[in-house]
């Protein structure tokens, strides 16, 4: 019950008491209640006039990065004998120092600052607006209003991006500008490409005397590889039924994986696009450079797991969006098996392997979820469950994911199945960085 | 909640006394017993918005204003309430209605304007 009414409830029954007993004093007490209470109303706050920014010290970093943010109060309108102030702190960030919540009194034209320090994991958080309640001296009056700021309300806190050395990829088709793929041409390069008839014009370092002297009516000269940027689409599975096992989940690796990569292939000048495959489909427009790998974090900040009827499946992956020949990313756990929500033709690796028939490079980054699994029933069992049978469980679906894994790369797909207790550069320097040469040699690549 | 139940306590114990008709020398008592019950509450209200300040909050100049305001709200009120026990005024059965009515009525316009702001 509201202050004001429970004293006005108070007031009113003693004064029909005292009518009804026909009591003096009775209505003499009274008074001293009735005094109180118009004490409290002649000074209740009247509409609240108030002057409120918000700066945040970053409009994006990277995680767990502090931001400060300071909110500034000035009273425009009558004085404020009690003003509760809250900044609205969106769910999921953490106030590290400082408070968003100020009891103060406010003169007319009084201006109040205040800081306090947030930090959180990765997200796009949208501030709620300034809660406001004004009280009278006494407490017995309250007036709220909320103050919607329009600007600088948005934080925006990026995955961390990871630096890899070197991604070896290999795409069916290539871009016209010079980059560091090898292009599958003829020409200035530094790989060796072949031996061709000696042509005006080549250098005499070029000239490949072994070749030469075979066939003493002519000159050979050796041919480099050329070196070109490409089209590279990542796609990020963010399916929950893919990423959930338990309360834990492996779509944050995904999305650290997925930016380091963005990194790395738009730092080797590349043309990325981004496509979150989950609940919907979010789609980041192919681009280059530092303004396209902006892009691609905001999308990776937003970016949240979902189901969908339409997605339960990698079948609806738009392959229209990626060029014709390109490089194409999965990062993705898998579904495979039996898993309820798969119709016939839809399983993951069937996907996949059509995707490389229609003439598609494809890689996938797979975060091994078995292992992962794995370790979360062995820090909580459930209960009922031997850590005999876990251990079992993880043996048998680990020969399961490897011959997934290796049907996968006879279809001529790059895989990497990264244990994500280690560090993901350390995996795709193993697996990813090898000399393209190599890569060459062992994958068989058409 | 507790607080809200002492003042309404306090405030039917002491009413109770004067229509008991206790001894002059009594009704001081339950006076004090009525106040008691008004500041506890007024004072535990304080506390309990107080609590919802940061660490460094200037909370000094809200007390002081607020014991200002109490102390003068009270003291108001107790001298009216001792005055009226004190000066007998003697009115007409139909007078006294007539005036407590009046009060009651003016006192809620007056609750409802001032809510509305």
């Amino acid at each position: 019950m509201r202050r004001v009414t429970l004293l006005s409830v108070v007031v009113y029954a003693l004064i029909l008491t005292a009518l009804i007993a026909r009591n003096g004093s009775l209505l003499a007490l009274s008074l001293l209640f009735v005094t109180y209470l118009v004490a409290g109303l002649l000074r209740a706050p009247g509409g609240l006039s108030l002057e409120i920014t918000r700066t945040l010290s970053a409009e994006r970093v990277g995680s767990d990065v502090p931001v400060e943010v300071t909110v500034t109060v000035t009273n425009t309108g009558s004085p404020l004998e009690e003003l509760l102030l809250e900044d609205g702190v969106p769910q999921g960030l953490m106030v590290s120092n400082g408070s968003p919540r100020h009891v103060l009194r406010l003169a007319r034209d009084q201006t109040a600052s205040w800081t306090y320090t947030i930090g959180g994991s990765r997200g796009y958080y949208t501030f709620a607006p300034v809660g406001v309640k004004a009280y009278d001296p006494l407490g017995l009056v309250s007036r709220e209003r909320t103050f919607s700021l329009p600007a600088a309300g948005r934080l925006a806190i990026l995955p961390p991006v990871l630096r890899l050395k070197y991604v070896a990829i290999r795409p069916r088709r290539t871009r016209v500008y010079s980059g560091l793929i090898p292009a599958r041409v003829g020409g200035t390069g530094t790989d060796f490409f072949g031996v061709r008839e000696y042509q005006a014009g080549d250098p005499p370092h070029r000239i490949n005397w072994h070749a030469t002297a075979r066939h003493p009516e002519t000159l050979f000269s050796n041919e480099f590889e050329q070196e070109r940027v490409t089209d590279i689409g990542i796609v990020l599975d963010g399916r929950q039924q893919a990423n959930l096992y338990g309360h834990q989940s492996l779509f944050e690796y995904s999305t650290l994986a997925a930016a380091a990569l963005a990194d790395a292939f738009l730092s080797q000048g590349n043309r990325v696009s981004l496509l979150v495959y989950g609940r919907f489909l979010q789609w980041t427009l192919p681009g280059y450079g530092k303004v396209q790998r902006e892009r691609i974090l905001r999308m990776l900040a937003l970016a949240e797991m979902g189901d969908s009827q339409a997605f339960a499946g990698l079948d609806n992956i738009p392959t229209r969006l990626f060029a014709a020949h390109s490089q194409v990313v999965l990062i993705s756990p898998l579904i495979y098996g039996d898993s309820p929500l798969q119709s016939e033709g839809t399983d993951d690796e069937e996907v996949l392997i059509r995707l490389r028939a229609h003439g598609y490079q494809v890689m996938v980054i797979s975060p091994d979820a078995v292992a992962f699994e794995e370790s979360v029933l062995r820090a909580a069992p459930p209960d009922k469950v031997r850590l005999a049978d876990v251990e079992l469980a993880a043996r048998i679906a680990r020969i399961e994911r490897g011959l997934i894994m290796r049907h996968l790369q006879r279809a001529g797909i790059q895989v990497l199945n990264w244990d994500v207790s280690r560090p993901f550069e350390e995996a795709v320097h193993t697996h990813l960085g090898r000399p393209l040469a190599y890569l060459r040699a062992v994958a068989g690549n058409p | 909640m507790i607080w809200a139940l002492g003042l309404v306590i306090s405030a039917m114990a002491a009413a109770a006394g004067l229509m008991l008709g206790v001894p002059s020398s009594l009704r001081i008592t339950l006076i004090a017993v009525a106040l008691g019950g008004l500041l506890a509450w007024d004072l535990t209200g304080l506390r309990r918005r107080l609590r919802l300040a940061a660490a460094g909050d200037d909370l000094s100049i809200i007390r002081r204003r607020h014991l200002a305001w109490l102390g003068l709200a009270v003291g108001a009120g107790l001298l009216l309430t001792i005055a009226a026990m004190l000066i007998p005024l003697h009115f007409s059965f139909a007078w006294t209605t007539f005036l407590a009515l009046a009060a009651i009525l003016a006192m809620a316009q007056l609750v409802s304007r001032l809510l509305r702001g």
